[in-house]
């Protein structure tokens, strides 16, 4: 078991980072496609969605352990503690 | 291992959290994929709190239970009781069933006895598959919840539905089960339960051999068989060679409970407890015998009979018509000499002629009796009788039988035996699982409610879905 919980760790950890890297990646193609000197409104539509959604995404990455913290306090509130929240 | 399953669990819903933001960031432009982040990191973020909620989901079975009135202990004491009750009908069924020898008793027997017997079968099965389920829930319920949890949290959906229900019915059978006698008592109330006195003493076919103090037999004793709390349950004569046979249809006698009984020799009476299982013999798992010996008293001949009291009996020879017992006193003490009115008797004590200190005429069962009282100063006696009689009259008696009159059933009037069967099966087939069905759909509720299909309970707070 205490393999599996190893595992599925450093399954988010990498998850996280690939994340931020995508977020990096997504934030210059969104801007690329948005500031491209085309005349393509949809492309360029397409390029604002990807920052929007880059930017909460990215917003949601960050907070994640604030999340999870947030959770465990207010549900623990009423019941004895059980795991940790994850620290990323 | 519930806390191991919980962490596993715990960081499943943080991974599916993160796998949605990571599909959120995506830079691809295909809405198919892109959809699944939102769901991902509700799921992820409800797994959570579910699994935090661990011992409030505990708390809640407790406090639910304990507000209906759930008690395991009571639960499982209800069904040892029915199942009880079912394996004695099946036991009397089958004792029933071996023993009827009447003409036609094969298609009897067949036609109705099997199919009760099958049908009490599908009840035991019932029964005893509830009591495994009762007993899953009791000692594996907290693990099944945090397994239940586990499976809720793997990311994209896989095992969400099973896992759901898992929690579900861990936690609707841990509430509801242990009320089910409350609600299959109430729904069998208007039918009546039948008397199944049967089920609570049993039956056995016996063949009952009173003896006197030497060991002859005593001709027509009358066997009264009582419950501790003075019902009848069955009275039967004996016939000429001392042997009461209970063991004919629509006979028999209690096998399973102790009861009192009252055996009444031409008003001679000997109360006795008799415990069946200690006291029957055993020919099979269905005849018996029972030896009851009646002391202080000698037969002469039918219904001709001496009555000692406190008087031992040394020896007794019957020569060319004359009765010659050997008897020691203790004390100044009495006997009795039992004849019927019309017969001829001389009493000699030690030789020499005499005659009785009281005479009672009375009537036992519609035969005119008459008994002489003797008295014996200490010491060793020579009794001698000479007996003379034309008839041995017969008591006429209204039996009872015990399977018949007393518990109601009869093959010949199949009813009696099909309307508690009847009962029961409603009782123990029909109403317990139509609660299970109970059970069931409420489980399933509760599973959509927890996110076993696409409208949730989260998904209905958080994005205001309809559930």
């Amino acid at each position: 078991m205490t393999d599996i919980i190893g595992f599925i760790q450093d399954l988010i950890i990498n998850i996280t980072l690939v994340a931020w890297i995508m977020f990096l990646l997504t934030w210059v193609v969104g801007w690329a496609l948005k500031g491209a000197p085309i005349p393509f409104l949809r492309i360029k539509r397409t390029g604002q969605k990807f920052i929007e959604d880059a930017v909460w995404a990215a917003f949601w990455l960050a907070m994640g352990t604030t999340v999870f913290a947030l959770i465990a306090y207010i549900v623990t509130q009423f019941q004895q503690p059980f795991p940790e929240p994850p620290t990323i | 291992m519930e806390y191991e399953l919980l962490v596993t669990a715990f960081y499943l819903s943080a991974l599916s959290y993160y796998i949605g933001t990571l599909l959120y960031i995506l830079p691809i432009p295909f809405y198919g994929v892109k959809k699944w982040a939102p769901t991902l990191m509700v799921d992820g973020i409800f797994s959570a709190i579910l699994v935090f909620a661990y011992t409030i989901l505990l708390w809640l079975i407790e406090y639910f239970g304990g507000l209906l009135g759930s008690d395991w202990a009571s639960f499982y004491t209800w069904l040892g009781v029915k199942t009880g009750i079912v394996a004695t009908l099946m036991t009397i069924l089958r004792v029933i069933a071996a023993s009827a020898s009447f003409t036609g008793a094969k298609v009897i027997v067949s036609s109705i006895i099997t199919p009760l017997i099958s049908s009490l079968t599908y009840v035991t099965m019932t029964l005893l598959t509830i009591a495994i389920i009762a007993i899953i829930i009791t000692s594996y319920g907290a693990r099944l919840l945090a397994l239940g949890i586990l499976l809720h949290s793997v990311p994209f959906r896989l095992t969400r539905a099973s896992g759901a229900m898992i929690i579900s019915i861990v936690m609707v059978f841990s509430i509801g089960l242990p009320i089910m006698p409350l609600y299959v008592e109430l729904l069998s109330q208007p039918i009546g339960m039948p008397d199944l006195m049967v089920v609570d003493y049993g039956i056995a076919y016996v063949k009952i051999y009173i003896n006197d103090s030497i060991g002859k037999p005593i001709s027509f004793p009358v066997f009264t068989a009582i419950t501790q709390d003075n019902r009848t349950l069955a009275l039967y004569l004996g016939g000429e060679d001392g042997v009461i046979d209970a063991s004919s249809q629509d006979r028999g006698l209690p096998s399973s409970r102790s009861y009192n009984v009252d055996i009444d020799v031409a008003g001679i009476h000997l109360f006795k407890t008799i415990d069946p299982i200690k006291e029957y013999v055993g020919e099979n798992s269905t005849f018996y015998k029972l030896y009851i010996s009646i002391n202080n008293t000698l037969q002469l001949e039918p219904l001709r009979l001496i009555y000692l009291e406190g008087i031992d009996i040394q020896g007794y020879s019957l020569d060319s018509g004359y009765h010659e017992i050997t008897v020691y006193s203790q004390d100044n003490s009495y006997f009795y000499v039992i004849v019927y009115q019309q017969d001829n008797i001389i009493v000699y004590i030690d030789g020499e002629l005499k005659s009785p200190l009281e005479t009672t005429n009375y009537i036992w069962y519609s035969i005119d009796m008459v008994s002489f009282k003797y008295q014996l100063s200490p010491g060793q006696h020579t009794i001698t009788i000479k007996l003379s009689y034309d008839i041995i009259p017969t008591p006429s008696i209204n039996e009872i039988h015990y399977l018949r009159d007393t518990a109601n059933i009869s093959l010949l009037n199949p009813l009696t035996i099909i309307n508690p069967i009847v009962y029961l099966i409603f009782n123990l087939f029909i109403a317990p699982l139509s609660y299970i069905v109970v059970l069931v759909s409420s489980s399933y509720a509760l599973a959509r409610l927890l996110g076993g299909t696409a409208p949730s309970l989260f998904r209905a707070l958080t994005v205001g879905g309809r559930l």
